[in-house]
């Protein structure tokens, strides 16, 4: 019997992007482009990922080199100024990220959050203990809007609502649940197709 | 011929398929393009079995579930009396089973949101594994504009505001209209017949 340890495609792409660069044919066949909305909810995505994980934000470079996308993402810099085309940030660009740069990302989030899938089972899960899980989300809570409100434009009233806790609850439930079915062989998909569907 | 069983793991769901190579295609001895049986375990449920059209039916709607779930697009899926149904409940989702013997009551599986990642991560796992070689017939995780399309809450909520305004307008006219203005002189009859003193007189 032939058991299976983790995804059939996704270690095959990781191998492959080994040594050649990442091409946008390896994922999506048409161009992805992602709006402001869209933009907002992929920053927000990495800001639960570093939430949850202290060392998300070197971790983020390896698997960015694991995966071969050395090319889009070759320092924290690069990375950073992709994070910066969200418009509630405090140095924001203007523009919209190209195509690849778009898919790079999405790619890095569904890996990332395979990483990372334990601690959002946990959050997710109705059979953990409620007050160790109550406890998981006021530490989660916590260091989500300490990281909104050091890296987001706290003047924005934007920005105010994602602070306001009656929206926040909502809010960041789904994030944790976007990034947990994010995680997997079809999760870069999905999470590309809800993302896209924000443009319109 | 060596029977094939490949299986798919995480924490709560197991799922478990057996075939055979389709040698008239040239499939290669690790492949599966027959495919005989599966069987699903979630923990807390008896196993789940059956062939293949129920797979596909089990796959293309739970995927799609929750691909419009991830949208925040809450919604049944599958049909009424159809072997696989899934709708949204309030702590997590109920799965619907019916079997397609008779006299057998459908068997009900309520999952929280974690397991339906669980379950949609092994469904993931068989579609994309390049050594099962069947046709799953699925079309999905295209993006497309559910809210405007399939969102009627939405479409009431962002409406409801300026269809109140223009109703309590109308309203208030329709009020103003029919209120009795004791200064404005109404003259329902024909008009001054018989009454002036000249029409008296000629009479």
């Amino acid at each position: 019997m032939d058991q299976m340890t983790a995804s059939p495609t996704m270690p095959q792409k990781l191998e492959g992007h080994k040594k050649k660069p990442f091409q946008l044919t390896d994922l999506s066949a048409k161009p992805v482009v992602i709006g402001r909305r869209g933009l907002e909810r992929l920053d927000l995505l990495l800001l639960v990922i570093e939430a949850l994980d202290l060392n998300a934000s070197k971790g983020l470079l390896w698997t960015s080199d694991k995966l071969g996308l050395q090319d889009y993402f070759p320092n924290h810099v690069e990375l950073w100024k992709c994070r910066c085309h969200n418009p509630l940030r405090k140095t924001a660009r203007r523009g919209q990220l190209n195509s690849m740069q778009s898919e790079a990302l999405i790619l890095l989030i569904s890996t990332m959050a395979d990483k990372i899938y334990p601690d959002l089972r946990q959050l997710i899960s109705s059979k953990e203990p409620a007050n160790k899980n109550q406890e998981r989300w006021e530490l989660f809570y916590a260091r989500l809007i300490d990281l909104i409100s050091e890296r987001f434009n706290n003047r924005r009233s934007a920005v105010k609502k994602l602070l306001s806790y009656e929206y926040t609850d909502a809010l960041f439930r789904n994030l944790i649940l976007t990034l947990a079915l994010s995680v997997g062989p079809g999760g870069v998909d999905r999470l590309r197709a809800s993302l896209m569907e924000l443009n319109y | 011929m060596l029977r094939l069983n490949y299986q798919y793991d995480r924490n709560s769901v197991r799922l478990i398929i057996q075939g055979l190579p389709d040698l008239s295609l040239g499939q290669s001895a690790e492949q599966i393009g027959i495919l005989s049986t599966w069987k699903l375990d979630l923990v807390g449920y008896p196993t789940l079995e059956g062939n293949l059209e129920h797979l596909q039916i089990l796959i293309s709607t739970i995927t799609q579930y929750t691909r419009y779930y991830l949208s925040g697009f809450r919604k049944t899926f599958g049909e009424l009396d159809g072997p696989v149904q899934i709708r949204p409940i309030t702590k997590g989702h109920l799965i619907i089973l019916r079997s397609s013997k008779e006299n057998i009551e459908p068997l009900e599986v309520k999952i929280d949101d974690a397991e339906l990642v669980d379950l949609i991560y092994c469904l993931d796992s068989l579609r994309y594994d390049k050594r099962v070689l069947v046709d799953w017939n699925i079309v999905i995780n295209q993006p497309k504009r559910l809210k405007h399309k399939l969102n009627y809450f939405y479409l009431i909520t962002q409406l409801s505001s300026p269809i109140l305004g223009l109703l309590s307008l109308v309203l208030t006219i329709f009020l103003f209209t029919i209120i009795y203005d004791p200064k404005t002189e109404y003259n329902y009859g024909p008009k001054n017949v018989g009454t002036d003193k000249k029409s008296l007189l000629a009479n």
